[in-house]
């Protein structure tokens, strides 16, 4: 994909969603020449290897887990990776097709997406296939993947937010199961990308109504994050600024999402910068949030020294600002009706009123940008030079936290520690420190047992 | 708001422990249970919206919406009110719409000239979009309508102006205010530029300009043997029972 940038026509340049018959036809625009082929020849690697790394992800959760890690034991960041190694297992093979069959159109003549065009001065042969057939299978994959980049996320920040709560993850079981709820709602929602399409009308009702269900589970998740802080005792690191700055992400991209999803009121904000503003901020942010929180919380853990604090914090507090400064503005934009993948808006006079929104989302994306240069030298100086890192510096209860500090092949020497309890004992009752490792054993800690805990 | 109170109110404090506090099932049901409620009125009020809008027939003023790389083509439907055939193997300079001249029904019809759409106010208008070449979007955001442009398949809309052109320029106190149509859909490099202004106005200003316009009629005929290739193929543009069947499929 990046050698495309290189040949004569350009990369590939129809957009992600690649539709044909825009991207079926090299008479259709430069990029659909050669920069295409390469993008599906890609593109069929990349899920090729992510199906292989879904499947071991799959295969080593089921199988490969320490003596006593019951599946109601996992942490919910494993329980998260499961999910979405078994979304991408499911839906992944669906864009393979997708894409099977666009090589099809595009070099063996076939017409699986292709009816009636005339282009470039002549009627071409193909007849009887629909372009939005392409869509249906397009996002079968497009909506799971979505969840794809936010489950993890999510399962990174439950855990974060546990530990430096000092508080058990509020309603376990019920985060547990809204993203298996989650996960498979994910399968039945992907015509919602689809309203304005032409497809059936009727069908636009039936996704609408699976959509909004997804809500549910959603609401379930925040409520329960939010429990969890409740009458806590919050740490407030740098990894825990980004966790609950997710969780901020995706209550206000969840709300738009409501609004997204109700076909009526898509009719008019569909493909507009409102769309744009929606998933930059519930898939976007919040997945590069959840991924900050984890590379600030886990960083001792992998190089043994502990990142920069300050530097930290600098890095939250403009990267939360500028988020919200670029992406809220874009509501308004496309609530005045400002269609995305526009060369230039200055063609329009209705929309010269914007010209300062535009302005200031350009200002800010700009901040935004540099303040990553901060983590960047964060993370490299730190790796190096940063302060050396205690045994478990969150005191934290999770297992990963029992492995010395040195890196070992096979991370423990000797057995790989045996599991007792659940991941999150925190503050519990009676016992002697506010956390109890999950290799703690039962009979160690009279003290604050709960009946049923022997 | 509870959430940012919260992360602050609960600050660490070496002194003080958090309250255990794993789960509460009646909690938990109750906000499952309240989502729950509020998003079946949502979707209860919402499909109301869009079965209204989309999924009910209405009676009106029958035209087309054509989209190209990089421009549109209206056409209106004339006396009849009925679009007559067309078929892309029939397209040429003159012929952009791939009209077919034998069935009676298109003799009538009139195509815009420049790049603009007249619609008479106060008058219920059925669009059916089409497109020659790639997908584009036929998105009119002064109207609150959208629709996408599918080539061989025909897409539908209704909706009725209420506010003339001039009406709306005093109203904005903008006197050079224009609706507009535009592409919404990626459809190559100039996509951007894709539009159409639309110009609402009286039905007696729309009946006097649409007379000016390019009548179908006008359009020289074909040649015989390509006429009778691209009949067997003719595309009805009105909606059918087969077309409705088609969109159930996909």
């Amino acid at each position: 994909m990046m050698w495309s940038v290189f040949i004569e026509t350009g990369p590939a340049s129809g957009g992600w969603t690649i539709y044909p018959p825009l991207s079926a036809l090299p008479q259709a625009m430069p990029g659909s020449g050669m920069g295409m082929t390469l993008w599906l020849v890609s593109m069929v690697l990349f899920i090729v290897s992510a199906l292989l790394g879904g499947i071991n992800y799959i295969a080593t959760v089921i199988n490969l887990r320490t003596k006593g890690m019951s599946m109601m034991r996992l942490p919910l960041t494993i329980w998260a990776f499961l999910i979405t190694a078994i979304l991408g297992v499911l839906s992944f093979p669906v864009l393979f097709a997708a894409a099977l069959l666009l090589v099809f159109d595009r070099s063996f003549g076939t017409s699986f997406y292709l009816s009636d065009i005339f282009i470039g001065g002549e009627a071409l042969h193909n007849s009887g296939g629909s372009p939005i057939l392409f869509q249906h299978l397009f996002w079968f994959l497009g909506h799971p993947e979505v969840y794809i980049v936010l489950l993890p996320a999510l399962g990174l920040a439950s855990e974060v937010i546990a530990t430096q709560s000092r508080k058990p993850i509020f309603g376990y079981k019920a985060m547990v199961v809204s993203m298996l709820v989650i996960a498979f709602l994910s399968f039945i929602v992907w015509g919602h990308h689809m309203f304005m399409t032409g497809m059936n009308p009727f069908l636009g009702a039936v996704f609408t109504f699976t959509t909004l269900l997804i809500a549910i589970p959603s609401a379930v998740k925040v409520f329960n994050y939010i429990a969890t802080l409740w009458k806590a005792n919050i740490q407030l690191t740098p990894a825990m600024c980004f966790a609950i700055g997710l969780v901020s992400f995706f209550i206000s991209g969840g709300l738009t999402g409501i609004i997204l999803g109700d076909s009526a009121l898509d009719i008019n904000i569909h493909d507009t910068y409102f769309v744009v503003a929606h998933f930059h901020i519930v898939m976007g942010a919040s997945a590069i949030f959840g991924m900050f929180a984890g590379v600030y919380h886990w960083f001792p853990r992998m190089f043994g020294r502990m990142m920069n604090k300050t530097l930290g914090y600098i890095h939250f507090w403009i990267t939360v600002i500028a988020v919200y400064g670029v992406f809220f503005p874009m509501h308004f934009l496309g609530l005045a009706g400002v269609p995305r993948r526009y060369y230039s808006n200055s063609a329009y006079e209705s929309f010269m009123d914007m010209q300062n929104i535009n302005e200031l989302v350009t200002v800010m994306s700009m901040i935004g940008g540099v303040a990553q240069l901060i983590f960047a030298f964060n993370f490299f100086y730190s790796m190096f030079y940063g302060k050396k890192s205690e045994q478990n510096p969150w005191g934290s209860n999770t297992i990963e936290w029992t492995a010395p500090v040195e890196h070992l092949h096979g991370n423990w020497p000797g057995e790989i520690p045996t599991v007792h309890r659940w991941a999150y004992d925190y503050s519990k009752p009676g016992a002697e420190h506010d956390f109890i490792p999950q290799t703690t054993p039962y009979s160690q800690t009279k003290g604050s047992n709960l009946p049923g805990e022997e | 708001m509870f959430y940012s109170g919260f992360a602050h109110k609960y600050r660490h404090n070496h002194s003080r422990r958090a309250y255990f506090y794993p789960e509460n099932h009646k909690l938990e049901l109750i906000w499952t249970v309240v989502p729950a409620i509020v998003l079946t009125v949502l979707i209860v009020t919402g499909l109301k919206q869009w079965n209204d809008i989309l999924m009910t027939e209405k009676k009106g003023m029958n035209m087309q919406v054509y989209g190209y790389q990089f421009a549109f083509i209206a056409r209106y439907s004339g006396e009849d009110n009925t679009l007559g055939k067309s078929n892309f193997r029939l397209i040429n300079d003159e012929n952009a719409l791939g009209l077919n001249l034998d069935d009676k029904a298109t003799k009538d019809d009139i195509i815009t000239t420049g790049n603009e759409m007249r619609l008479p106010v106060g008058t219920s208008i059925n669009f059916t979009f089409n497109a020659r070449d790639v997908l584009h979007g036929a998105y009119m955001p002064h109207f609150r309508a959208q629709m996408n442009m599918v080539p061989g398949m025909n897409t539908h809309f209704n909706f009725t102006p209420t506010i003339t052109t001039a009406e709306m320029r005093k109203k904005l106190n903008k006197p050079d205010f224009d609706y507009v149509l535009l592409c919404n859909k990626i459809c190559g490099n100039a996509h951007y530029t894709m539009k159409m202004k639309i110009v609402v106005e009286t039905p007696e200003e729309f009946a006097a300009w649409l007379k000016t316009q390019k009548k179908a009629s006008e359009i020289p005929t074909a040649n015989a043997a390509e006429v009778k290739v691209a009949d067997a193929a003719s595309t009805n543009v009105q909606p059918t029972a087969n077309l409705k069947l088609r969109q159930i499929i996909l």
